[in-house]
């Protein structure tokens, strides 16, 4: 009874997608850095919990989150379908070469990253959902400066170019969105334009779902909770400025 | 949230403040969801289940019909 309780005070919602999200990205990087067996404990962490609910094994999550979760399902696997078209047609067509490694490397970032994406932004409001994901990449790409710097011996100048350059920009529009959602939404847009030609993204879309376009959606979730947010405000004050009867 | 033509509008906010300003946690508790669920419900993003808005009725006792209603669409 105790359990049944407890599970009903905590939905599991924020923590669970939270430690999946890291979990899933944390066996990815073991995977391809360390040992391939880790690419297991990415798909556990990221698939294997949303699938035992979706087949109704599972029922810790209501049914607002279970919705939510079929649509990110139904958009991940939409997505990752056309890229695998796409990598079939140009690499038949001998514009781009494939192989196992960059398959991997491709396919696995863009399913996990169009599903938390889609998820986060149908559970939760755009400003929250920006805010998760933009705190989630932040701490991501923040160790990635550090190792690359530290780690591989680049030095203090290498890390102080990369941190001005990728994550330094998101933590000045992680802070400004709990004061200016529409400012920070904009500037988010244009980092993502920054980021996407720097980082060559339209010739490798592992790094456009892993920066650019998460950089795409957050600021277009920052502007459309603004135009909410103006819209339920517009519409209170017309109520309470219209005569009673 | 619409539904073709018509849009379905709700009053749960208003019978959580007539209920001595009952929090959307402790509704959510109520109901067996989560806040984000009830935070949704309100604001019309989500059309709950007829479980689910029989069960916000029977919370406030009141009749389905007043908790939700359906308004024709612009």
């Amino acid at each position: 009874m105790q359990i049944k309780k407890l599970l009903q005070k905590y939905k599991f919602t924020s923590k669970w997608s939270i430690a999946g999200f890291f979990l899933g990205a944390a066996g990815f990087g073991l995977g391809l850095g360390v040992n391939p067996w880790f690419l297991i404990l990415s798909i556990i962490a990221c698939f294997v919990l949303p699938l035992l609910r979706l087949l109704g094994i599972l029922n810790d999550w209501d049914e607002f989150q279970i919705i939510s979760l079929k649509k990110a399902a139904v958009v991940s696997y939409t997505i990752t379908g056309i890229f695998i078209f796409y990598m079939a047609i140009t690499g038949r067509a001998g514009l781009l070469e494939w192989n196992t490694e960059s398959i991997i490397m491709n396919l696995i970032p863009i399913t996990i990253m169009s599903y938390y994406l889609t998820y986060f932004f149908q559970f939760w409001d755009g400003l929250k959902a920006g805010r998760l994901i933009s705190g989630f990449i932040l701490i991501f790409w923040i160790l990635f400066t550090v190792l690359s710097a530290f780690g591989e011996n680049h030095g203090f100048t290498s890390f102080i170019m990369q941190s001005l350059v990728v994550w330094l920009p998101l933590v000045i529009t992680f802070i400004l969105s709990y004061y200016f959602p529409l400012i920070s939404g904009i500037l988010m847009l244009g980092i993502f334009v920054f980021h996407f030609i720097f980082f060559d993204a339209y010739s490798q879309p592992s790094v456009a779902f892993l920066l650019p376009v998460p950089e795409l959606i957050i600021g277009l979730g920052y502007i459309k909770h603004f135009h909410n947010r103006s819209r339920e405000s517009t519409s209170s004050q017309q109520q309470t400025t219209e005569p009673s009867p | 949230m619409k539904i073709k033509g018509n849009q379905l509008g709700n009053t749960i906010r208003e019978h959580r403040f007539a209920s001595n300003r009952m929090t959307q946690e402790e509704l959510a508790m109520q109901v067996g969801v989560s806040r984000q669920t009830i935070v949704s419900i309100e604001k019309g993003i989500y059309n709950p289940s007829v479980v689910l808005a029989l069960k916000l009725s029977s919370v406030f006792k009141v009749p389905v019909e007043e908790l939700f209603i359906l308004k024709k669409g612009k």
